[in-house]
């Protein structure tokens, strides 16, 4: 028996992730395989890998997936990065001062826990059917949440180091932008790229009304005018997507903070 | 064992340790306001429906003595009050302002914290975000001093802390004598007249303590402050205080003092003299509450 939580080689954990990929593969394969009619699951419910790898050429050309990515991924950045430029500050005031976090509580409470989906129809009666649509979805599904944890990594810095700055002869200003932000920022930091994640996953939901491009859109297409396999291209691109802007944030946040975040 | 008479100091002889305790000094008679007077202080703290009484009836006085800081070491069982104390002194919330009673700084009551009463704490608080030198510049750097300038002053007051070579380093990267030496250094830097330390090495190894008890008494001497450190070690409080408050839990307050020499050995020699051992001893018996307590408190 393997001794608890010990660690092992890093040729055997590559190993056994290939080997799991590898078996999802050939499950995969294995309940596709033969002539359409024989299969164990049919083309309509579940695609073989070579349809799907052969669809790539549709997907690149007819539905245009560089250019959708692109409308995807701006539409993240823009209501995220606007999620972010009210949340942040918001939540910075709220850590400071207690009767701004009590006053804005009841509506992040309320935006946390509310079905983010519910939200689409009204999002189309306030903002029509635009890109500014998408936009505020975005915006609306995560502001909340950059609030509360920006709130929170506030509130999470020490009290000692607020008494030893007043000890030291710092008034109240000097407390806030040079003990508490800069103490709280690894940690905003740190919740933002979860909640890019957390934006990422929207993205199919804000392009599921009337988008003109975006990876939602196509999966929107292939569902209903074929061919299928392009979901399972969009569905693998979004994830990898996703996983390689959190490596590249996560990269980007050991730079900045190094006495924070180590290596390893 | 009776006391001795209130109008004599009653200065042990030079360089060797008394286990007679003496009344606390209670009214000031200096030409100058003491540096710490407390006017039958008191602090109680709500419990939910109940109160609880952190100290009582505090009263001392901390003469302003020309040229000269004193050390003062206030020691006592967890619950006394000590930490009390010294964040009244400091100005820290939410134990200041008191219940009633005056704390008295300089003849001023207290109002907050501020520079002239520096602070360091057991737990580490050095900055993450500043390297050491940043840490010590913190001070000066709200103060206004120009970059320059303070960056000189910083980096002096590191060396006097034995950490030069490490001015760039980030507290992570330090040992826990080493943040304590940035905390002290940071404090220092800004030339308070009153150093609060609330069991500042009660984390260490016994090895850096001894280290770092020799480096506070070397830079005290310098700093010409005066020094308040509370700590639940004995030996520590012997060795460092000129001057020692026992204090007494349920309700806190302070019950004793003593008056104890200046010695020129380091901690670990002293520790081996009999005189130094028998008031180790005595205090041991009176913290620990055997011996009934009872010699000679006048209280």
């Amino acid at each position: 028996m393997p001794a608890l939580r010990r660690r092992l080689p890093w040729l055997w954990t590559w190993g056994i992730q290939l080997g799991s990929v590898a078996l999802v593969l050939l499950l995969w394969w294995a309940l596709t395989w033969g002539a359409p009619e024989e299969r164990v699951l049919s083309p309509l419910t579940l695609p073989s890998p070579g349809e799907v790898l052969r669809s790539f050429r549709s997907l690149w050309f007819d539905a245009a997936l560089t250019r959708s990515t692109g409308w995807s991924l701006g539409r993240i950045v823009l209501g995220f990065g606007l999620a972010t430029l009210v949340g942040v500050p918001l939540g910075i005031f709220a850590g400071c001062f207690r009767a701004v976090e009590a006053f804005l509580r009841p509506s992040t409470l309320f935006l946390r826990n509310v079905p983010i989906a519910a939200l689409i129809p009204l999002t189309l009666v306030w903002f029509g059917l635009g890109e500014t649509q998408k936009v505020f979805f975005l915006f609306i599904a995560c502001v909340a949440f950059v609030i509360f944890d920006t709130t929170r990594a506030v509130l999470d810095v020490d009290e000692r180091y607020v008494e030893t700055a007043y000890t030291l002869g710092a008034k109240r200003r000097h407390v806030v932008w040079k003990v508490l932000i800069p103490i709280a920022l690894p940690d905003i930091f740190n919740s933002l790229r979860l909640l890019f994640g957390l934006a990422f996953g929207y993205i199919v939901l804000a392009e599921l009304i009337d988008a003109k491009f975006g990876l939602g859109y196509i999966i929107q297409v292939a569902q209903r005018r074929g061919p299928r396999e392009h979901i399972y291209w969009v569905l693998l691109v979004i994830s990898l997507l996703a996983f390689a802007t959190d490596r590249l944030l996560l990269a980007l946040q050991r730079r900045l903070f190094p006495y924070r975040f180590a290596e390893g | 064992m009776s006391a001795p008479a209130e109008t004599v100091a009653a200065e042990p002889a030079a360089g060797a340790w008394s286990p007679a305790p003496q009344p606390v000094e209670k009214t000031p008679h200096g030409p100058r306001p003491p540096v710490v007077q407390f006017e039958k202080v008191t602090k109680k703290f709500r419990r939910g429906r109940t109160w609880s009484t952190a100290i009582e009836n505090v009263s001392f006085v901390v003469e302003d003595l020309p040229e000269v800081g004193e050390f003062i070491t206030i020691l006592g069982p967890s619950g006394c009050g000590k930490s009390t104390v010294l964040r009244l002194i400091g100005g820290l919330e939410p134990h200041h302002p008191p219940t009633s009673g005056r704390v008295l700084v300089f003849g001023q009551p207290v109002a907050g914290p501020s520079a002239d009463r520096g602070m360091v704490f057991q737990d580490y608080t050095s900055y993450p975000n500043r390297t050491v030198l940043e840490n010590v510049e913190f001070g000066l750097e709200v103060q206004g001093m120009p970059r320059q300038e303070r960056r000189e002053l910083a980096r002096a007051w590191v060396a006097k802390v034995g950490l030069a070579g490490h001015e760039e380093k980030y507290p992570h990267e330090l040992s826990g004598g080493m943040r304590q030496r940035v905390a002290i250094a940071r404090s220092l830097v800004l030339k308070p007249r009153i150093i609060l330390m609330d069991e500042p090495f009660g984390a260490l190894d016994p090895e850096t303590r001894y280290a770092m008890q020799e480096l506070l008494i070397g830079l005290w001497r310098e700093a010409q402050a005066t020094v308040f450190f509370v700590t639940h070690s004995i030996p520590e409080a012997a060795y460092l205080g000129d001057r020692l408050y026992l204090m007494k839990a349920n309700p806190g307050r302070l019950v004793e003092e003593y008056k104890l020499p200046r010695p020129e050995e380091s901690p670990l020699v002293v520790e081996t003299r009999a005189d130094f051992r028998e008031v180790v001893a005595t205090l041991k018996a009176k913290v620990f509450g055997r011996q009934g307590g009872a010699a000679g408190t006048a209280d």
